[in-house]
């Protein structure tokens, strides 16, 4: 993936992280305010989260149950964890430190 | 740093999707992207589009480009149908990669959602976030200095009614206005 793509994928999830709003012009529960309601339940959740992982075995069975709001916050934290947070020094990602936990462990000693 | 060690700890050391049968992605962040995608979540969609991971069954360049062209602007149209700031701010920043999309309008829309009741007082800029902007911008900036910044003093005042028309538009839910809006005619 591009650096610049990860860029605006960041872009987005920064610029309104904790700015989530809804409009419902009739003050009625439409099927998008219910939506939208539940997608701020995960949300809610998701931003609430002090562990990522355990957030993720939270949502798996609603994500596995075809529920796009879970899969969709999982695949928020799976991206944080996997792509855009350069943990350690070196720039290695959490990936790389997850298949080698050896060295994993070495660095936390430090 | 320790936040997001704190964040990601246990999902680095006890792999959620351990037992799960195997799937595309090794469910990684682009599975569940594509997963609820295809669910019909428009943030996904919006998302998914804008990283380019989108399914695309079309085949030939032209075709490609045409059909990726359509999925962006019905993407972007759906985004007003859920009434959520996230997918509004997302659509902004599909939409400026469409040729025929009006040239304040990716501006407009991320001042949209501060007037749907949006926090945009706050700092809403930050180092990754300004990397990603033509001109940059300094952390800790208002979305509207974001804005101002990027359409200029010129522009601005043209972005703001542009905002506010669409807001109207929004709330009537009134899909030709907003189409006129966004779009070149």
């Amino acid at each position: 993936m591009a650096p610049s793509r990860r860029i605006q994928f960041a872009i987005a999830f920064v610029l309104v992280a904790g700015s989530y709003a809804t409009v419902d012009p009739t003050n009625q529960a439409t099927p998008a305010q219910v939506s939208a309601d539940k997608r701020i339940t995960w949300l809610s959740k998701f931003e609430t989260s002090d562990n990522y992982g355990q957030f993720i075995r939270d949502a798996l069975s609603a994500a596995l149950a075809n529920d796009s709001d879970a899969q969709y916050f999982i695949s928020k934290a799976t991206y944080f964890c996997r792509v855009a947070t350069p943990l350690f020094k070196g720039g290695r990602r959490p990936q790389d430190i997850f298949e080698n936990d050896d060295s994993f462990s070495a660095d936390m000693r430090k | 740093m320790q936040r997001q060690y704190e964040l990601c700890i246990d999902f680095i050391r006890n792999n959620p999707f351990v037992g799960l049968p195997s799937a595309p992605h090794n469910y990684g962040w682009e599975h569940w992207l594509l997963q609820a995608s295809s669910n019909g979540n428009v943030p996904a969609r919006l998302d998914a589009l804008t990283l380019g991971i989108a399914a695309n069954n079309s085949s030939g360049s032209t075709n490609n480009t045409a059909s990726r062209d359509n999925q962006v602007r019905e993407a972007v149209l759906l985004s007003f149908g859920t009434g959520d700031a996230n997918s509004i701010a997302q659509a902004g920043n599909l939409l400026k990669t469409l040729p025929n999309a009006a040239p304040d309008a990716q501006f407009a829309l991320l001042l949209v959602p501060c007037r749907m009741g949006a926090t945009c007082d706050g700092a809403q800029s930050t180092d990754r976030s300004c990397e990603s902007l033509p001109n940059g911008c300094t952390p800790g900036w208002r979305m509207q200095d974001v804005v101002l910044h990027e359409a200029g003093d010129a522009r601005f005042g043209k972005v703001v009614a542009m905002a506010d028309r669409l807001l109207q538009a929004i709330k009537a839910n009134d899909r030709a206005e907003i189409q006129r809006v966004i779009f070149r005619q």
